[in-house]
């Protein structure tokens, strides 16, 4: 077993998780943003 | 006569435990309705290239002698004579629309065009939890690893992105040598989630969470928003994670010609024939990869408990985030729904939906589960992308 690989991919866990993360908070606030822009309540 | 016993007595033991495995995809496709659209040709492609010298697959021949194509490179560099190849149709197909990621990324095309975005885009905020159900796929990598090296770890990573295409794209960029066994893992546990979901989700929660209510406002999202969100989500994505373009942007692509309102025969043509086209050569084609030398070993059966784990965190991880998430609401999620997160669309989104009409018949969470099913797919494929800028 590569425990070694293991602990190295650890970093890319985080590092995977908050880019993700990232991404889908730009594109909520990008949606919100439109969504006031654009869009009226039923 | 002799040309029958000859073949006859080629096949070898593995060949018959293929056909077996090949027999009981087609018995699951066909009598379980297990992902029938794949597991179906995948499960007759490998009955039929596990037939000794099959004509679906390519040899190599030194005269009349086969030999394989390690050997024939060899031979042919030393410019040996008597050399010849011979095309299988499979081989071929594959070389033309799996080695290059051509077929994954058009049927992206058409499921983006099947895609409403609608849930999501009118309740935004569920998006949060595509991003924390793929959780699983990284888990998954450090777990691999232990085994694997790098670019098969990342490939059987992918698997937790429940998302056939995606897995198919990341393995093959990566040069796995397990694709066969990655893609059968991938369909099959997708099949499964509705087996696979509901005890973990029992098990993280408790009766009184599975009975949260979240009412649903119905919001109208503009035809502005619906056009521009694909837009948006391929050159964000594009941005951060490079290797994600051609995922995100085919997906995307597909949604976008659904959404403008003046392509509707090229999306119907999208969702429809060019998606069952596409399908019909992908799945018989990956068959080419479930030859019993390459399948039958150790390895398989550690990828497809690997691939259980990725979906088992993916849920896990929706989930628990949820939960972390209630801790600071004043207006409580059910934490249910962050199981949905796995994009395995639309199954996830109903199993949270009759889970919680199980706990409460007049408790419908369709409409939040459906849109975090729906933000599972994108980040799939965010995640599939950052997977390879990571290991390419």
């Amino acid at each position: 077993m590569n425990f070694a690989a293991f602990l190295e991919n650890l970093k890319y866990m985080g590092l995977g998780m908050l880019i993700i993360m990232i991404v889908m908070l730009v594109l909520i606030a990008a949606v919100l943003i439109l969504n006031k822009l654009t869009g009226k309540k039923k | 006569m002799s040309i029958l016993y000859e073949t006859l007595l080629q096949v070898t033991p593995q060949q018959v435990v293929m056909w077996i495995i090949g027999g009981v995809l087609i018995f699951l496709a066909i009598k379980k309705e297990m992902e029938p659209t794949l597991l179906l040709p995948i499960g007759f492609g490998t009955i039929l290239v596990n037939l000794p010298f099959s004509g679906a697959l390519t040899h190599y021949r030194l005269g009349e002698e086969y030999i394989s194509l390690e050997r024939y490179e060899e031979l042919l560099a030393q410019g040996a004579e008597g050399l010849h190849v011979e095309h299988g149709a499979l081989d071929v197909l594959f070389d033309a629309g799996i080695a290059n990621e051509l077929f994954p990324l058009i049927l992206f095309i058409g499921i983006g065009a099947m895609i409403d975005f609608g849930p999501l885009l009118s309740n935004p905020k569920l998006m949060i939890f595509g991003a924390a159900a793929q959780f699983g796929i990284f888990f998954t990598l450090c777990a691999a690893s232990l085994f694997f090296e790098a670019k098969d770890a990342a490939s059987i990573a992918i698997i937790g992105a429940a998302d056939g295409p995606t897995s198919i794209v990341v393995a093959q960029k990566l040069g796995s040598n397990f694709t066969g066994a990655i893609m059968v893992a991938a369909y099959s546990y997708m099949a499964l989630v509705p087996i696979i979901q509901p005890p973990i989700i029992k098990l993280l929660t408790t009766k009184k969470e599975r009975m949260i209510r979240m009412p649903y406002e119905q919001k109208e999202v503009s035809k502005l928003t619906r056009i521009l969100f694909p837009i948006i989500i391929t050159a964000v994505a594009g941005l951060v994670a490079p290797a994600s373009a051609s995922l995100v942007g085919f997906l995307m692509f597909g949604n976008l010609i659904r959404e403008c309102g003046v392509l509707n025969s090229l999306s119907e043509t999208a969702q429809k024939v060019l998606a069952n086209l596409i399908t019909i050569f992908l799945g018989i084609t990956i068959a080419t990869k479930m030859q019993a030398e390459q399948f039958l070993n150790l390895n398989t059966l550690l990828i497809l408990g690997l691939g259980l784990v990725a979906f088992i965190m993916d849920t896990a991880g929706g989930v628990l985030f949820a939960k972390v998430l209630n801790l600071f609401l004043k207006k409580k999620i059910n934490p249910m729904i962050g199981a949905a997160g796995i994009s395995a669309f639309p199954m996830s989104g109903r199993i949270v939906n009759k889970m919680g009409l199980d706990e409460d018949p007049s408790n419908f969470l369709l409409m939040h589960s459906i849109g975090v099913n729906v933000s599972g797919q994108i980040a799939s494929v965010i995640a599939g992308g950052l997977i390879l800028n990571f290991f390419m």
